[in-house]
């Protein structure tokens, strides 16, 4: 119905309205800081990652090892039982080729976004994480990689501890 | 009479100005295990609708919902989150049970507020953003001028202001959830360092974390299932006019409200004798005297209740001696009073304890607030 409407009733404010400061504008920026507590869980999923490891959390009552850690199981709601070293190898379960940034604007290299299954872990149980050293065309779900982790001194435990996962040599 | 809501357990962790140990979602999980427990149900079987009280900005992430279901056993039941004081909450939970929704309904609710390093901008994104906002006016200073306004037209005294203060902060000695419990001379608060005047240090209520969750049922099911429960007879929430909008500043016009309905709901005639004890909202000391004024209804039975001529006023501490808990500032004092109904709040019990009257308020700068009805 608007399509029809080639005029509205009213002042129009436009572009140059704004641009010129025609009108009472407000302007608040609230710079708002957090310091989320990592708890045990995410803490410790966080000192492993400092110290090259991939770390998760094992259910004895459903029998599943989960990465990213949690102390609970949300199947079972219990306690999780035990803390499972994994390897830092996995295989490709989704992935996109990512030519926007975290702001949505555009990039010339895109970025290969992907969650990798950690060998080790139940089926599904991955880490979101990024592909490296392999051409866009190349990746294949169900691929085989590998962490690709920062120098020890560079490490801080955080997620980009690992740089990026690469293909497994002899896929 | 109608159906009533029974709570059939509580249970909670934290109450530390910082939980350092746990993240929220353990936080959550240790406050869900205990009432669980204390309920005798199981969240994955018994449990037909949980509902969360969070607010994102201090929570610091969008869309929570997505974030709570897991350590509250609700992953994959029906959860939703309500971004009020769990006063709101807890007329939902009992819509839910009232309306035959689910038999048992999971009430949550959770402060992290150390965690939130920008407290004042999210208070002041709170303001209205054309007319109040660009004036940089800090909400404490809004606190201020209602106190101004509400000794000045009512004729209360600040030495009653400072009466609460003292005797809050000196409960909270013995309350084993209370964190900033003193014992502080009228003199000392008298003469506390004022930001804002007349508003002064210790008339304002320190931040703290807990995560705490009350486990309600129809009282068919609580019957059925040998429940041993406190009972909501009535809860009833509401908004009035902010007193910078006119709404004045003598009572609260939320509280009053409130009250009214959830006595007419309970059957009850207006009168606080009613009750053992009152957990009023004491985010700011002369709210619990404005808040209790716009209950009782008069300055004369407001300052009975003071005096200790009964029912007993905050016996937990209140906000003041427990802390600020952000959207859990109601299901704090609902807590407070489900152990008070159950004998089993240790020190600060009150003797023979049977009924209770909860009333909240949603923060500054908000008119927003609720009452509930608690008995056993
Ligand atoms: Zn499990």
């Amino acid at each position: 119905m608007s399509s029809k409407v080639s005029r509205y009733p009213g002042t129009e404010v436009t572009h140059d309205d704004i641009e010129a400061n025609s009108y009472l504008m407000t302007h608040y920026q609230a710079e708002l800081k957090y310091a989320w507590t990592s708890g045990v869980a995410t803490g410790r999923y966080l000192k492993g990652l400092k110290e090259g490891e991939i770390w998760g959390r094992r259910c004895d009552g459903c029998g599943r090892v989960m990465v990213p850690p949690r102390m609970y199981c949300e199947l079972c709601f219990r306690p999780t039982d035990g803390w499972v070293k994994l390897r830092d190898t996995g295989r490709v379960v989704t992935y996109s080729i990512a030519y926007v940034n975290f702001d949505a604007s555009r990039r010339q290299d895109p970025i290969i976004v992907a969650v990798v299954e950690v060998d080790g872990a139940s089926p599904m149980m991955g880490i979101l994480h990024l592909l490296g050293e392999v051409d866009p065309e190349d990746v294949k779900i169900g691929m085989r990689v590998q962490a690709v982790w920062k120098k020890v001194e560079d490490r801080s435990g955080a997620i980009t501890d690992i740089v990026h996962f690469r293909p497994l040599g002899g896929r | 009479m109608p159906e009533r809501v029974a709570i059939i357990g509580a249970g909670y962790e934290g109450f530390r100005p910082l939980v350092s140990d746990l993240s929220t979602r353990e936080l959550m999980f240790e406050a869900a295990s205990r009432a669980y427990d204390d309920a005798s149900v199981d969240p994955r079987r018994d449990v037909g609708s949980f509902i969360c009280c969070t607010e994102d900005l201090w929570e610091g992430w969008s869309i929570t919902d997505e974030m709570v279901p897991d350590q509250i056993g609700a992953a994959g039941r029906p959860l939703c989150t309500i971004p009020a004081d769990a006063i709101t909450g807890i007329g939902n939970a009992a819509m839910h049970v009232l309306a035959g929704v689910a038999d048992v309904v999971v009430l949550e609710a959770h402060s992290k507020a150390a965690d939130a390093l920008s407290k004042k901008q999210i208070e002041d994104l709170g303001q209205e953003p054309t007319l109040m906002r660009p004036l940089g006016v800090d909400t404490d200073t809004l606190a201020a001028l209602e106190m101004d306004g509400f000794l000045k037209s009512t004729g209360y005294k600040v030495e009653e202001v400072d009466e609460i203060v003292v005797s809050s902060k000196r409960r909270a000695m013995h309350n084993p959830r209370a964190s900033f419990g003193a014992s502080l001379s009228k003199d000392e608060v008298a003469h506390a360092s004022a930001g804002s005047s007349p508003l002064r240090k210790f008339d304002r209520a320190p931040f703290a974390e807990a995560g705490i969750v009350l486990v309600l049922a129809s009282e068919r099911w609580a019957r059925k299932n040998r429940c041993d429960p406190v009972y909501l007879d009535a809860v009833a929430w509401s908004s009035s006019l902010p007193w910078f909008d006119g709404g004045g500043f003598s009572a609260a016009g939320y509280a009053k409200d409130s009250y009214s309905k959830a006595m007419r709901r309970a059957g009850k005639k207006k009168d606080l004798r009613a009750f053992d004890l009152l957990e009023v909202d004491d985010t700011f000391s002369y709210k619990a005297l404005q808040h209790l004024h716009s209950i009782a209804g008069s300055k004369s039975e407001t300052r009975r209740v003071i005096a200790g001529a009964g029912p007993v006023l905050n016996p937990s501490g209140g906000a003041l001696g427990v802390g600020n808990l952000l959207e859990a500032s109601a299901i704090h004092r609902l807590l407070e009073c489900y152990l008070q109904l159950k004998g089993q709040a240790g020190p600060v019990q009150v003797k023979d304890a049977r009924t209770a009257l909860v009333q909240s308020w949603r923060g500054i700068p908000t008119a927003t607030g609720g009452v509930a009805l608690l008995s056993r």
